[in-house]
């Protein structure tokens, strides 16, 4: 019996794996597809390229030396990104109200919810949780937005959050697809 | 850090000397620059300043400065002035009326946002004879003052369609912006050519400006004011009054933004204004404001004429055969004691009638049919001021309860052995209930018997009456019945001799039956049509005409009730006390189609005609007037047509020569050509006329032949120098070669080895030299000629196709079909040594070959010599 439940491990991992790498890649299509629906709206950031730094930026988390770490490292920035598009969204619900439900709004919401099952999917891949990530505390929508003081700069604000998002679930697909490959190759050598 | 964008109330009290004006009156003390609105959705001021004496709150609009006599107006010049460098950028004199305690409005507004630059805006005294001093300046500061700031204006501020609006750029001191800000107009402010915004939006309209630093672009809102109309305010429970109202165009406005509302100074929200009835309000305003505009609307009109009432609630019913009593209660505590009017929806159709009453909770519905389900729904409206009907009460479902049925529609059929009486099924409409069978009666009208049967059962529509021995005419009663009872009853006269003789008229495609009036006539005319052919017990149909005076009622049309291709009687008789009389009959088909089969197709000879004959189409398969035959006549082998022939008769004579053929014979209506009966038929030639043919073809070749001899007989010697001249004997001229043949040697694969020798004479050198040069053929046979053919033992030939292959002829290798045996070439060694030439060109073969068409000059088993 105890045979057999190793035996079925591998499989369960390696399906949660597929299944994290597989949302990673359709959030990274969903993301580029919202920022050419925002940009649609928004003619002038067609043009415009963005300065600053980053809004995710994980100075906190040790260097990345293994997959495993790595996708840690993924999965603290996607949390990071869910609660900025968390904000992003209540500030166009402000801005906007509720009323607008056209083709960016609806992906927008679908985008949070599939970050937010991409987030979970990863954490349940990760042995050591974080991955050496400290726990960051949860964003306050304010912070650092000193600067976004009225509707263009928010816009500006959320393009940049558009392409963080872009940013980090393409490096969350690749990540895990690696992460994926190398699960992959060790069980085939424990077989 | 959002701005407030309500408006900025700044307030600033000056005095200033009072000064004499030319005719004694006194001056306004000073005016008091009391109040300047500082608006920055529009970038404008509104300042209110007063006289000396007070604070009022009448704000008089410009346009009304200029009322009122002009010569004792007074005049303020107003100044306003921008940036630090006090630059003017607008003068206005205004006239006003020189009022104790007044205020005075006036409005001004910028082309630039008013956070771009700083702006000032003073006012003196001002008239023909004294010009007094300015008041001090009251400056709005604009943000370029504060060293910190860099910033876009206007931004986050709603705009009309179709503005042009101005940015201005807050720079960093000593920074440029971008080339879009094209003006400076203060130190640090720097503005663009009016930038055009021509469609509204539901997000903030952005625009680049281009300087990554300090004014990237901005946002705005850019949408419309207020557009509601169609104000109309009800009351609905006789205590309060609600206000309706349509939106209009959108005003892509929203959230602070859009249009708020207030009706008679009440806020309220769109199309959700509720306000309590009082006998004095019967005027209500609505004012719908955004950040754009303004909208007012009015309605105007006393409650009790504005009554809306609301559903009746619990509606029930007391239904009967033909009325329903239908009751409701209101939820209404005023409409209790409210005059008011109801109307009944019924089965879809308004009710043709209101009832009306104080608080009316009931209504009864007549005229019903009977065992019928019904719907219904209740509205009511005022009676006294009427403005709309109410809203419909739920639907509700009753039945009314059965009543007796309708009399039943009787009729007669007469059959060469039976009478019958027939009588149609009633209705849904006209049973009034479940039929549960008939009852009929049979009277002599003589009185002499009676006889009642009750126990028809409501399947059964015909009854047979019998006349026995009884004479006289019957009369027959149908009544029809259900749980409620018995029908009026159907009577109808059964004569005892029916009338029957009257002359049948055929009619063709469609029935219209006309007929005249018959004086007679008590109770209509009765047309009644059966299938003619098949006129079964019970199968008769028949319409009642009812009494009428115009020409209508002697005309009788109907299409779509008769059968294609079905002939049909129709009769018209007059309804009278006696029984019905029969006024006219006729036959014919509605509708035509192709008839059937002619039968019974044969064929007799008559002399050289074929005469072909039938029978006609079965009447029940004829399907239309017969108009006439088809008959094709076919050949059987080539099935060509030979002949085509119509006819009206059943018969047709054919001229026809010997053969095979197929005959094809069909009838035709109107409606087409029937399928065609096939007979088929040999035509052989006659005996005796065979025998004569023979005779005299063989009588005629005897006496030819007979003349032939004759005539050959007696010119026998020119026939033969015709046919055979002489021959001259052949003359032989120098000498002739010796030629053998040798065969010496017998192989193994069963062919002996000859040789053909000649030898030339030697005084043809030429021709030798001429075959032995050039002539492969010859080349190996140096001083001779030398042919080697190989022959099987067993026989003594040479193979000719052996030959072939040893002497092959490039140019004319021809097969050679038949084999040269020996005995032939020995022959031909003696003929050749006879000294016959035939020819001039002394070419002979050696290896002649011959076959049944004679010679074959090019063999290639040819030797030339």
């Amino acid at each position: 019996m105890e045979g057999a439940a190793d035996s079925d491990t591998p499989v369960a991992q390696r399906s949660a794996t597929d299944r994290a790498a597989a949302l990673a890649r359709l959030l990274h299509r969903d993301c580029t597809r919202l920022l050419e629906l925002y940009k649609e709206r928004e003619n002038f950031l067609s043009h415009h390229v963005p300065d600053g730094e980053r809004l995710v930026a994980l100075g906190l988390c040790p260097e990345a030396l293994t997959t495993a770490e790595q996708v840690g490292h993924v999965r603290s920035a996607l949390r990071r990104c869910k609660e900025l598009l968390e904000c992003l969204i209540t500030r166009e619900v402000e801005e906007m109200g509720e009323e607008l439900e056209g083709e960016y709004e609806s992906l927008r919401k679908t985008v949070k919810d599939r970050l937010g099952h991409l987030v979970h999917s990863t954490a349940a891949l990760l042995e050591n949780g974080e991955g050496g990530c400290p726990p960051s505390p949860p964003l306050q929508c304010t912070e650092g937005q000193d600067e976004v003081d009225d509707s263009f700069a928010a816009k500006l604000w959320t393009y940049r959050v558009l392409l963080e998002l872009i940013h980090w679930t393409d490096s969350a697909s690749q990540t895990l697809h690696l992460f994926q490959s190398e699960t992959q190759g060790q069980q085939q050598q424990l077989l | 850090m959002k701005e407030d964008r309500g408006w900025f109330f700044l307030r600033l009290r000056t005095l200033y000397t009072a000064d004499l004006i030319a005719n004694g009156e006194t001056c306004p003390e000073a005016p008091e620059l009391y109040h300047v609105n500082l608006a920055f959705v529009c970038f404008a001021f509104f300042s209110d300043w007063r006289n000396e004496t007070g604070w009022g709150r009448s704000v008089y609009k410009r346009d009304e400065f200029a009322e009122n006599d002009e010569s004792k107006k007074i005049g303020y010049d107003i100044e306003v002035l921008r940036t630090e460098q006090m630059t003017r950028v607008h003068f206005e004199t205004i006239h006003v009326m020189p009022y104790k305690t007044a205020y005075y409005h006036w409005k001004w507004t910028s082309p630039i946002a008013l956070e771009c630059t700083s702006h000032s805006v003073r006012l003196r005294h001002h008239n023909e004879h004294h010009i007094g001093e300015w008041t001090p300046l009251y400056t709005y500061n604009g943000q370029d003052v504060n060293a910190a700031t860099t910033a876009v204006y206007p931004r986050d501020k709603p705009f009309m369609v179709g503005s042009n609006i101005t940015f201005c750029c807050i720079a960093k001191r000593d920074k440029v912006p971008s080339s879009k800000f094209v003006t400076q107009i203060s130190n640090r402010t720097y503005i663009t050519n009016p930038v055009p915004f021509d469609k509204p939006s539901d997000y903030p309209s952005s625009i680049n400006l281009g300087d990554p630093v300090d004014c990237l672009g901005s946002a705005l809102f850019i949408g419309y004011p207020p557009d509601d109309q169609n104000l109309t305010c009800v009351t609905r429970d006789l205590s309060s009054v609600e206000c309706h109202w349509e939106q209009g165009r959108n005003t892509y406005l929203i959230l602070d933004r859009k249009t708020v509302y207030t009706l008679n100074g009440r806020g309220c929200t769109f199309n959700n204004c509720v306000h309590a009835v009082t006998k004095q309000e019967t005027k209500w305003t609505l004012i719908a404001k955004n950040p754009l505009g303004v909208k007012t609307l009015i309605d105007t009109a006393d409650p009790t004429h504005r009554v809306w009432l609301k559903a009746p609630s619990k509606i029930s019913h007391v239904a009967f055969a033909r009325k329903v009593t239908l009751s409701w209660s209101w939820n209404e505590e005023k409409y209790t004691s409210f005059q008011m009017k109801c109307q009944v929806n019924l089965n879809g159709s308004i009710y043709n009638e209101t009832f009306s009453g104080v608080g009316l909770s009931s209504a009864v519905l007549v005229n019903l049919q009977p065992f019928a389900k019904y719907t219904a729904q209740v509205a009511c409206g005022s009676l006294e001021h009427f403005y709309k009907w109410g809203d419909w009460s739920e639907i509700m479902e009753f039945s009314t309860k059965e009543d007796i049925p309708e009399a039943v529609d009787v009729w007669i059929q007469y059959s060469e052995t039976n009478t019958s009486v027939l009588w149609k099924p009633l209705t849904q409409e006209h049973s009034h209930g479940i039929i549960a069978g008939y009852e009929i009666t049979i009277e002599n009208t003589k009185g002499l018997s009676r006889k009642k049967n009750t126990g028809l059962n409501n399947t059964q529509l015909c009854y047979n009456i019998t006349f026995g021995n009884e004479k006289g005419d019957r009369i027959v009663t149908v009544s029809a019945k259900n749980s409620a009872g018995l029908s009026p009853p159907s009577t109808i006269v059964i004569p005892s001799y029916p009338d029957n003789e009257v002359s049948i008229s055929q009619i063709y495609n469609g029935f219209e039956m006309t007929w005249e009036e018959y004086p007679n006539s008590t109770c209509g005319y009765v047309v009644e049509w059966f299938p003619t052919y098949n006129n079964t017990q019970c199968t008769v149909e028949w319409e009642k005409i009812p009494e009428c005076d115009n020409d209508a009622c002697y005309t009788w049309n109907q299409s779509g009730i008769f059968e294609a291709g079905v002939s049909y009687t129709v009769s018209v008789y007059a309804c009278t006390d006696d029984g019905p009389k029969l006024l006219n009959r006729s036959e014919g088909y509605a509708i035509e189609q192709k008839p059937g089969r002619v039968e019974d197709l044969t064929s007799t000879y008559t002399g050289r005609n074929l005469e072909l004959s039938w029978k006609e189409v079965p009447l029940n398969q004829q399907k239309g007037i017969i108009l006439g035959y088809k008959v094709i006549t076919l050949d059987t082998d080539s099935k060509m047509i030979i002949n085509t022939t119509t006819t009206k008769e059943h018969k047709v004579n054919l001229k026809l020569d010997p053969g095979s053929y197929t005959f094809r014979v069909s009838a035709f209506t109107s409606g087409g050509e029937g399928e065609y009966a096939t007979l088929g038929r040999n035509i052989a030639v006659r005996s005796d006329q065979v025998i004569a043919a023979t005779l005299v073809g063989c009588c005629s070749a005897a006496i030819v032949f007979i003349i032939i001899t004759v005539l050959c007989y007696r010119k026998r010697k020119w026939v033969k120098k015709l046919l055979y001249p002489d021959i001259p004997k052949p003359k032989l001229a120098g000498k002739w070669i010796t030629k053998g043949i040798y065969c010496t040697q017998i192989l193994t694969d069963g062919y002996i080895k000859c040789e053909i020798q000649e030898a030339h004479s030697v005084e043809h050198p030429a021709m030798s030299e001429n075959l032995h040069g050039p002539d492969p053929i010859s080349s190996n046979s140096k001083h001779f000629n030398q042919n080697i053919c190989e022959s099987p033992v067993d026989a003594s030939y040479c193979s000719v196709e052996k030959l072939i292959t040893i002497i092959e002829n490039p140019s004319y290798n021809m097969t050679m079909p038949e084999l040269v045996g020996a005995a032939q070439m020995s022959d031909l060694t003696l003929e050749m040594q006879d000294d016959y030439l035939p020819a001039p060109n002394f070419v002979q073969n050696n290896c002649v070959v011959k076959n049944a068409v004679g010679y074959k000059p090019q063999s290639a088993c040819h030797t030339n010599v």
